[in-house]
């Protein structure tokens, strides 16, 4: 339990300072835009958080979805736990790209919401998925069925990914371009590509991190419940 | 929406204090719940121990 919580907290700390040196690299080392070209020129420093707490959305996301397609094919308990974690996962970073998102959009686009672009609002739709995950996992009792039913909502939720992802490939309205494929209209300079990569390393531990502890808060929970059980039946008996 | 400085400086510092927050809350709600959880299972324990041991 220990090392759990101790192997945890490395991940969290490696992450946090990883992801404060990219921030500081960002505004140091990176050069500002030209403010010829862009609305609110240094607004866009925040892609090193903002697309590194997307990318870590999609990694929670992929977790639910292997985490629903294990327990609703074979039952087997670790695919509930990932299904557990990457819900939580999803709504934590979701909750990180819905909340910056906006203000930075209300600099550079004159509007904090653009409702007919596809990137935004399927983004949006799959941080409700989460959400709603969350809520519902702790408001019903936890029995197969209720499992079973929310495991199909979770193989929804990971079907929103590439058309999230792909949605400025398809459709491009508002949001900029995939910005790790280089061509004509999409990719960034050098620099800012580092420390967007630093960035998206350092979030990979946070997210590690996290989700080890999740687990572990999950899995105590469980054993809380199943000890209340026990005593119950002792007073009764 | 109003702009609050025309380089986007300010709003860069509120989105980044947000996420910021966002990581910090959940970093101090995960620990605090971890601990709460493992005092109270220890508890559930020791009373399961007495009851046995009576």
């Amino acid at each position: 339990m220990v090392v759990t919580k101790g192997a945890s907290l490395l991940f969290i700390i490696i992450g946090l300072v990883g992801a404060s040196i990219s921030i500081l690299l960002g505004f140091i080392w990176v050069p500002s835009l030209d403010p010829s070209t862009v609305n609110g020129p240094e607004s866009f420093r925040i892609i090193y958080w903002h697309v590194s707490f997307a990318w870590c959305s999609f990694l929670a996301f992929l977790l639910l979805f292997i985490g629903s397609i294990i327990w609703y094919l074979k039952k087997d308990e670790i695919g509930w736990r990932c299904f557990s974690v990457g819900s939580d996962m999803g709504l934590l970073f979701g909750m990180g790209v819905i909340t910056s998102g906006p203000i930075w959009g209300s600099v550079a686009w004159g509007k904090p919401w653009d409702w007919g672009d596809l990137r935004l609002n399927s983004f949006a739709l799959l941080t409700s998925v989460a959400l709603f995950l969350v809520l519902a996992r702790r408001a019903q009792q936890d029995t197969n069925q209720t499992r079973d039913t929310l495991s199909i909502v979770g193989l929804f939720g990971f079907s929103l990914v590439p058309i999230t992802a792909m949605a400025t490939t398809w459709y491009q309205n508002q949001h900029p371009p995939i910005v790790v494929v280089s061509s004509e209209d999409t990719g960034l300079p050098s620099d800012m590509l580092f420390v967007l990569i630093l960035s998206f390393i350092s979030f990979c531990f946070i997210f590690v991190g996290f989700s080890i502890i999740t687990d572990r808060i999950h899995q105590l929970e469980l054993k809380m419940e199943n000890n209340q059980i026990n005593l119950d039946e002792g007073w009764l008996n | 929406m109003v702009k609050l400085s025309s380089t986007g400086l300010m709003e860069l510092a509120i989105a980044y204090v947000i996420m910021i927050g966002l990581l910090g809350g959940y970093v101090k709600y995960l620990f605090s719940k971890l601990n709460d959880l493992e005092y109270r299972i220890n508890a559930q324990e020791d009373k399961q121990l007495n009851e046995e041991s009576e």
